[in-house]
């Protein structure tokens, strides 16, 4: 299964990498190569992060909703604003679950896929 | 930090809980991959973050704890050599800047005495410099530079970040040193830094600007008086 992640923390995506074994694993740090990394990487399951660089993922996930080709993708929400966030708002957006980075483990993630 | 009858203000504190979150989750996530870590270099890669991670919260919990003494008049003014303070700085910061594969060059040599607290400046120029190491990205460079006019040497620390939206730009200055603002297209920076930075120049009777580039990124302007000692001799 494939799982991109989509953080501006090199430091923190590339340590989830590692947690993530037996997933294939990619890395997005900035919101404009989001689209292109979709469409080479191909994943089953999007890791976002909410305040990014450039642009915001409310942003990308307004773009997102808007194609239809794209909608089996699942998007999951990781971020430590989680809280400050409607979660109804975010799942009218199509995110699935949202989760917390202070109490985030793989095992979540696998009870949730 | 305190209001006018003593009371902490709540926009800092909510905005100080925030910034320290950050990095006690990435600490959080890089002992859960240290944890089930087989590899000697890459365990010894982790354990090294961990280590750049920790001090970059403790210098800003430093910082934040100061800000908070600021008002008890505890720090004393005095003439301090420019030079040797930034040499010291960069040397502190060095492994982080290392860590991220970015360059800091310090471009000007010319001895410059101002007056202010050892400390405090110290924390200005490492809250500046850590900033810029956030925004930037591998192999960038971020240059230390300092002037002096009649009255006042001005230290400038640029990076080459991203662009930065002139109307965040204009959020950042209208806020500079009234509220812990972030910095909204530089996530990784802090906006607790630069209201630390703000406070701390207010303090030594300078002040803190900033300019935005147009091909990218920022320089922080920090202006401190200049000694009138050396002129006696």
């Amino acid at each position: 299964m494939r799982v991109l992640i989509v953080d501006d923390d090199a430091w923190f995506a590339e340590s989830l990498k590692g947690c993530l074994s037996g997933f294939e694993v990619g890395i997005i740090t900035a919101a404009d190569d989001i689209f292109p990394a979709i469409e080479q990487f191909r994943p089953d399951i999007l890791l976002l992060d909410l305040i990014l660089s450039e642009q915001n993922a409310i942003t990308f996930l307004n773009e997102f909703a808007s194609y239809d080709d794209l909608q089996t993708l699942r998007i999951f929400v990781l971020s430590s604003a989680a809280k400050d966030f409607d979660a109804k708002t975010l799942t009218d957006f199509g995110v699935e679950k949202v989760f917390d980075k202070a109490d985030f483990t793989p095992q979540i993630l696998e009870a949730a896929i | 930090m305190k209001d006018a009858e003593g009371n902490f203000e709540i926009p800092a504190l909510v905005a100080a809980a925030h910034e320290l979150k950050a990095p006690l989750v990435l600490l959080r996530q890089l002992s859960l991959q240290l944890q089930n870590c087989d590899d000697a270099s890459r365990c010894a890669e982790i354990t090294r973050r961990i280590k750049l991670t920790s001090e970059r919260s403790l210098r800003l919990v430093d910082g934040l704890s100061k800000t908070a003494r600021l008002e008890d008049a505890m720090f004393e003014l005095k003439p301090i050599m420019i030079n040797g303070v930034v040499n010291e700085v960069v040397s502190e910061i060095q492994p982080l800047a290392d860590a991220l594969n970015q360059e800091i060059r310090v471009k000007s040599r010319r001895r410059s005495v101002v007056v202010g607290h050892l400390d405090l400046i110290r924390t200005v120029l490492l809250g500046l410099l850590d900033n810029s190491l956030m925004a930037g990205t591998a192999k960038n460079k971020i240059d230390i530079s300092f002037s002096a006019g009649r009255e006042q040497l001005v230290l400038s620390v640029r990076d080459h970040g991203q662009k930065i939206d002139r109307k965040v730009y204009r959020s950042i200055m209208s806020n500079l040193g009234h509220g812990a603002v972030g910095v909204p297209d530089r996530p990784l920076s802090s906006g607790l830094g630069l209201f630390v930075a703000t406070r701390f120049a207010t303090y030594m009777k300078g002040s803190l600007s900033a300019v935005c580039h147009r091909r990218g990124g920022m320089t922080f302007k920090v202006s401190l008086p200049l000694s009138r000692q050396l002129e006696l001799f």
